[in-house]
């Protein structure tokens, strides 16, 4: 399997990288995946009226959309933080190249994340259902500039010196790739299918047959289109990194990942087919996520771990992270983390009960 | 120039960071007032200022932090990755308040008015310990650049984070986000259409006992100064005439803020408006820039003090670049190379990208051609050679003779508007000079370590 070759302090580095990771795909998938359904929504509102179930998916998740955003932002900080431990030099350059391009993401987050708070006011309901339309497709436009910033960038992260060169050299503002379009597809239809799963377990306790209906199909599309954008990226991959994932340990990734989203896919036709939110498919659903994305969050790294170990300084910044490991302060952080995590606990217990008990 | 940018970003998020610290203190004032005495006016304030501070701190300040992460990778990613590397579980740990901070944060603004008193308190309390908590990270890894004090001896993470400067600058910060959060309460209190006229003169009166403590910002201003390297504290002082100048906007800004605090406290009648409170806000913005700006200022020619310059070369890397050449081994051509008439200027262009482009730009802000265009040649020449005693926070010059006077060259063509000819100098007596400055001059900054 990649990276098992890594000494065990850049491994350490790699695992937490990798879950800190997993948990901001899953809050930013709400955010992206809750943007198109909105957007879509509201476009479809210029020429229809919206069912009740949808107007309930579509008021949960306006709700919610702003927390979602922030959550996703502060659970963005750690991986951000682990990755320039392992990956420096190829993350400071691609930030370096894309420079105004790449800053741009701040000011858009922020326009982006105030559009949100106005989207789910009560005087944005009062205006034409053309404003209310616009602002939707703005947040989604938004946030698709955001994605494809952080795809480019990664991408600009995995290319060679040469490349690099000629890009600073010639002043470009874009980096395009035979692999931008399918990967983007990948991370922004797949974010569909997560977006499905939170928002039945938030509806659970009032979702009728149609709002199942609703929400199979867009789980449905998410794993689906995914599979069909993962086969497009698969094409656009250079051949050393499908020869990597050919490997039978990388190929085990694959597989089980396969499975995580057969099982997610099983539950909900089952689910739709009953038209019942029934908890032990949706729980079937969410345990296949919970599979599948982590694969899929590896099988990313496979593509990282492909290129940077074939450049010069690869093994320089494995030495300095292993280095860096030596400095003090893990204790802390672990003290710190559980007395935190133990903390939130007890806010959601603590609110929950209140609540329920004022409900 | 990139320097400038996260300059103003800083100050712009640092005001925003510590308007969400001192705001989490006074809505737990508030909210203890609400429980211990049943005040309903001092319940509807939190309700209504907890939102402000949801709308702005959690968006912008969350951002605008992000943005600063990012903007320091852009100014010196050499600088960021030292910061990383050495106090990555820190910065790991502030995370967790993030965490902690967005979970009670939200936790409150979406369920408080079902909630009952105590939960509430308990929900900003934690939000108040977790905003008060980054501070404390982000403050030992900031002030650690300033003054790194036993960490340059043992490399050790605690030594570098509990520096001389960690208290006074963690409690002057700690001070001035109290005053920030009721100079902000004020104006929202004024803008809030929900209160009458008595009411608002009440809460303004509450919140203005935030500013109290402000009293103390003269010691620890000077506990601050007083544990500052000493050249550092001579730019303060007079040394550095745009840092002193900075230095009295803060403190005069600080004043004027305290001076009306004062008179407000005793004045029980006196009320502030709305357009008076968005002044007081705009005087604590003047000194969060002034504050910040002496900070950035003082660390001068160092971005990590005695470590790496801030132009992301380290103290031992001078001597080699005067060796081998500090844009030898740079893979990256010049964008445009036409433009410059001679494969000279050319290495000039190179040498201000690696070693000026920074904090300087040729003929913009902070421009080397308005900076040193009026020097002869010659001038020019010793003035680079010997930078580090041209002005003593600057950094030294880091590179051969050669380099340093294509850089001389690039001066003088682009103060003579870029004529299309422009000769190469290259007499050898010339480069001899050079070198004898550079010699003469020493590679070691005028603020160098003292010898151990």
């Amino acid at each position: 399997m990649f990276a098992l070759d890594l000494p065990t302090e850049n491994l350490l580095y790699l695992v937490l990288y990798l879950v800190t990771l997993v948990l901001h795909v899953v809050a930013m998938n709400y955010v992206v995946g809750g943007a198109m359904v909105l957007a879509g929504a509201a476009v479809y509102r210029l020429v229809g009226n919206y069912c009740d179930a949808t107007r309930s998916i579509v008021a949960v998740i306006k709700d919610w959309l702003p927390l979602a955003l922030g959550v996703t932002i502060t659970l963005g900080v750690a991986p951000i933080l682990f990755v320039q431990m392992l990956y420096k030099h190829a993350f400071y350059t691609a930030n370096l190249l894309l420079f105004h391009r790449w800053m741009a993401i701040l000011p858009v987050l922020i326009v982006a994340f105030y559009l949100l708070y106005l989207q789910k006011s009560e005087w944005l309901e009062r205006r034409a259902q053309v404003v209310r339309a616009a602002v939707a497709v703005g947040v989604l436009a938004m946030f698709l500039f955001v994605a494809w910033s952080w795809s480019e960038n990664h991408l600009l992260s995995l290319a060679s010196q040469q490349q690099w060169t000629e890009h600073y050299a010639q002043g470009r503002m874009w980096y395009l790739t035979s692999e931008t379009f399918p990967r983007l597809s990948l991370w922004m239809i797949g974010s569909l299918a997560t977006l499905s799963v939170i928002v039945a377990w938030q509806l659970r306790s009032q979702a009728s047959s149609t709002t199942v209906h609703r929400l199979a199909l867009i789980g449905l599309c998410g794993a689906i289109g995914s599979v069909v954008a993962a086969g497009w990226y698969w094409l656009a991959l250079p051949g050393a990194v499908r020869t990597a994932i050919g490997e039978s340990a990388n190929l085990v990734v694959v597989i089980v990942g396969g499975l995580g989203l057969a099982a997610f896919v099983a539950a909900w036709v089952k689910m739709a087919r009953s038209g019942r939110m029934e908890a032990r498919l949706l729980w079937l659903a969410t345990v296949g996520l919970a599979i599948a994305i982590p694969c899929a969050t590896l099988l990313r790294e496979v593509r990282r771990y492909v290129a940077l170990t074939e450049v010069d300084h690869w093994q320089p910044a494995v030495a300095a992270t292993q280095e860096s490991a030596q400095f003090g302060g893990f204790g802390v952080f672990l003290l710190f983390f559980v007395a935190n995590v133990l903390v939130i606990g007890w806010i959601i217990r603590r609110v929950s009960q209140q609540v329920k008990h004022a409900s | 120039m990139k320097g400038m940018v996260i300059g103003g970003l800083g100050i712009f998020h640092v005001f925003l960071a510590q308007f969400a610290i001192g705001g989490g203190m006074l809505l737990c004032y508030f909210q203890w007032r609400d429980n211990r005495y049943g005040d309903t006016l001092a319940r509807r304030f939190v309700d209504g200022y907890f939102r402000w501070l949801v709308l702005v701190s959690f968006v912008t300040g969350a951002l605008t932090g992000v943005a600063m992460w990012f903007t320091t990778i852009q100014v010196s990613p050499r600088t960021i990755g030292m910061m990383v590397d050495e106090f990555h579980w820190l910065w790991a740990t502030e995370w967790t308040f993030f965490c902690l901070e967005v979970a009670s944060g939200y936790a409150f603004y979406r369920y408080a008015k079902v909630l009952d008193g105590r939960t509430r308190l308990a929900l900003l309390v934690l939000y108040a310990i977790a905003a008060w908590m980054s501070l404390f990270w982000i403050n030992g890894i900031l002030s650690w650049q300033l003054t790194p004090g036993g960490w340059l001896d043992d490399g050790s993470v605690w030594s570098g984070f509990f520096n001389a400067t960690f208290w006074p600058s963690l409690i002057y910060r700690t001070l001035a986000s109290m005053a920030i959060a009721a100079l902000v309460a004020a104006v929202v209190v004024n803008l809030a259409p929900s209160f009458d006229q008595e009411e608002k003169l009440t809460l303004v009166r509450r919140v203005f006992w935030f500013l109290a403590p402000m009293a103390l910002m003269p010691i620890i201003g000077g506990w601050f100064l007083a544990v500052l390297p000493e050249d550092s504290r001579g730019w303060v002082m007079g040394g550095s005439i745009a840092m002193t100048l900075f230095f009295a906007l803060g403190a005069a800004s600080s004043l004027l803020i305290g001076a009306y605090a004062f008179a407000m406290l005793v004045k029980p009648r006196l009320f502030v408006n709305g357009a008076t409170a968005a002044l007081l806000c705009a005087l604590a913005f003047g000194a969060t820039a002034g504050g910040e700006f002496v900070r950035e200022g003082v660390r001068k020619p160092y971005t990590v003090r005695h470590t790496l310059y801030s132009n992301s070369i380290t103290e031992d890397e001078v001597a080699h670049f005067r060796e081998v050449g500090s844009v030898t081994n740079d893979p990256y051509p010049l964008v445009a190379p036409e433009q410059y008439p001679s494969d000279q200027l050319g290495l000039g262009a190179k040498v201000f990208r690696m070693q000026c482009g920074i904090c300087h730009t040729i003929d913009g802000a902070n421009g080397l051609v308005h900076l040193a265009g009026t020097w002869s040649v010659d001038q020019l020449r010793l003035n680079i050679a010997q930078l580090q005693h041209t002005k003593p926070f600057m950094p030294p010059f880091a590179g051969t003779p050669e380099e340093l006077e294509a850089l001389v060259q690039l001066i003088r063509w682009e103060g003579e508007h870029r004529p299309e000819q422009w000769g190469e100098t290259s007499d050898p007596a010339v480069l001899e000079g050079i070198a004898e400055y550079m010699k003469a001059a020493g590679t070691q900054s005028m603020v160098s370590r003292p010898e151990q």
